[in-house]
């Protein structure tokens, strides 16, 4: 009797052993499924916003359509336009690298930064200029929210 | 087929099967959202990139001659007081396939050499270096586009809005634009050196620029020894008598502008490098005649003493009694007359000839047509080879009655009445319009 016990080899029915291997499979089905879907979910969230802000990047013009000089006001006048097909956040403006936010109040449209600037609208900033030096060089770099940079060298007059 | 009927595990083949469909299904989703988004972003890029074609495509010229101020001033708004007008004279040739040819007649065509585009004109900024116009600390001048003008008033630093847009391949487009008579005129009319700058910015962000007065081109007339007067044509300008200029040197009878070098670039004196002025002519006032460039003849009609000027054209021939050419010059004894030559031979120019004028040597003759002058004017042989100047009086009955100012018909005085010649380009060096122009690259008062 005892023999015959020892011997025998199931440990849980076949119906147990069937459901068993079934809610195994589920539950790593069910991982895989939700490891997936997060897996792709997070791809395609992260594709549509770098295409959406690369599109957005794309959309941005803006130049620096002119310069001028004051020697008496030692000022600098700085013309951005927006030629863009979407509104543009200027956010650093630097004068031969360095940011130069002395900006001069006033009727000029921009006086800090940042500053939205809104299509075909022309952001003006007046700078001041203490160490104008007549036939300098300078560089200027006009910098969006979105990434983009405009730059015009101009000489003192 | 039968071991798999009897198989015992089919239920967990079919959700296996399930789950790697809908993984199938999620990832192909994924990838058409994708597809989709890049799509999207590549149609965007497409369309920036057109824009940046057309941005690029721009190109507007300024044309002779770039600015004019018109006599009469309007009342505007925005300031105290009036406003100058000016008319600024532009070419759109942007994205024409022959673009080299601006100004001829024919050969310029829009949109075959990968379209032309319009231009919109955003912004006008004007610098002036001088005590006058947009100098500091007045200016630079900014000028935006405004529809005022509309209803009658425009106001000060705009410009005209309804001629902001330069349509594709038109030429000679004119812009008004408005500046206070309080910041005076703009300087350096009439003079060789521009002395403003007008930056023309586009709606796609371009800029343009052109300088005003426009700068000469060239090299010295007569081979002038000392090296200051320019020639950039044939094409001149006579007077008779005398004027003040707004820009003649100091002491100008009757100059109510400061006292400014006046660049018109017409010696004095009969040598052969200041052979702009002909003295001992008969039949004029004074007896001399001074050249000058078409320019200028806007301020000699406003300046004008004597209540006449005379325009005629001066006019270079470059081969005269050629050999080997059927076109001879016709010389009757004691004159020069071109009734001999049909209007298909060396003239196409309407009017009467009115003398010709022939350096020789250290010596500058004028001499006249003989129904003009009289028979007493000797004419000296023509040689081939030899340039020589004829003086003609387009659309005139007689000396003297060319253009009489004032009272005379209403035309503007200078380049229009040039530009309206047509001679024959073959006997001619360069083109007539744009090669009419004499300047001096220095200041010097005459």
């Amino acid at each position: 009797m005892v023999r015959r016990k020892l011997k025998h080899s199931l440990a849980v029915s076949t119906l147990v052993a069937n459901m068993l291997m079934i809610a195994i499979t589920l539950s790593l089905g069910a991982i895989l499924v939700a490891w997936a879907g997060a897996s792709f979910g997070s791809f395609s969230g992260g594709s549509q916003l770098y295409y959406v802000q690369r599109a957005q990047a794309l959309q941005e013009r803006f130049v620096i359509e002119n310069v001028f000089f004051n020697s008496t006001a030692k000022t600098v006048m700085i013309f951005v336009r927006n030629v863009g097909s979407v509104d543009i956040t200027a956010v650093a403006l630097y004068v031969n690298g360095a940011p130069n936010l002395r900006m001069n109040p006033g009727s000029w449209l921009c006086t800090s930064l940042p500053t939205r600037i809104g299509v075909q609208a022309v952001c003006e900033f007046n700078l001041n200029w203490g160490d104008y030096t007549s036939g300098s060089v300078v560089s200027v770099l006009v910098a969006s929210s979105r990434g983009n940079q405009a730059v015009y060298t101009a000489r003192a007059s | 087929m039968r071991k798999l009927w009897i198989r015992r595990k089919a239920v967990s083949s079919i959700i296996g099967g399930i789950i790697v469909l809908f993984l199938f299904l999620m990832a192909l989703t994924a990838m058409v959202i994708v597809s989709q988004q890049n799509d999207a972003y590549q149609s965007m890029a497409s369309k920036m990139s057109q824009k940046d074609i057309d941005r690029f495509t721009e190109n507007l010229i300024a044309d002779y001659p770039g600015l004019t101020l018109e006599p009469t001033n309007v009342s505007c708004t925005g300031v105290s007081g009036q406003c100058n007008v000016y008319d600024m004279t532009v070419s759109n040739v942007g994205g024409l396939s022959n673009a080299g040819n601006v100004g001829g007649s024919t050969g310029v065509s829009a949109g075959a050499g990968g379209g032309g585009v319009g231009i919109q004109l955003a912004r006008l900024y004007v610098n002036s270096t001088g005590s006058t116009g947009c100098s500091p600390p007045s200016g630079p001048c900014i000028l935006n586009p405004d529809s005022a003008w509309f209803s009658g008033t425009p106001t000060a630093y705009t410009f005209r809005d309804s001629d902001a847009f330069v349509n594709a391949g038109e030429f000679n487009h004119t812009v008004h634009f408005y500046l206070p008579t309080s910041i005076g005129p703009l300087p350096g009319a009439g003079t060789a050196t521009p002395k403003n700058t007008v930056w023309m910015v586009t709606a796609r962000g371009r800029v343009f620029s052109m300088q005003w007065p426009f700068p000469p081109a060239g090299i010295s007339q007569s081979g002038a020894a000392t090296g200051t007067s320019i020639n950039t044509g044939i094409m001149k300008i006579a007077y008779q008598g005398t004027y003040d200029s707004k820009h003649e040197g100091a002491g100008a009878s009757g100059s109510t502008y400061p006292n400014a070098p006046y660049c018109h670039g017409e010696p004095q004196g009969t040598g052969p490098d200041t052979a702009e002025t002909l003295t001992g002519i008969t039949g004029v006032t004074g007896g001399s005649l001074t050249f000058i460039n078409p320019w200028i003849t806007d301020m000699i009609t406003k300046e004008i003493k004597n209540s006449r000027a005379q325009l005629y054209i001066y006019a270079k021939i470059l081969y005269p009694n050629s050999a080997s050419s059927p076109l001879q010059f016709n010389q009757p004894s004691g004159a020069i007359g071109l009734e001999a030559l049909s209007g298909s031979q060396i003239w196409k120019l309407d009017g009467a000839l009115f003398g010709i004028y022939i350096p020789s040597g250290s010596n500058i003759g004028f001499y006249c047509e003989s129904s003009a002058c009289g028979s007493s004017v000797t004419v000296p042989p023509i040689q081939p080879g030899q340039n020589y100047y004829a003086l003609f009086c387009p659309s005139c009955s007689g000396l003297g009655y060319a253009f009489d100012w004032p009272g005379g018909p209403s035309f503007y005085f200078g380049y229009a009445s040039v530009s309206s010649l047509s001679l024959d380009s073959s006997y001619f060096s360069g083109s007539i319009l744009l090669d009419g122009l004499w300047e001096r690259t220095s200041c010097a008062a005459p």
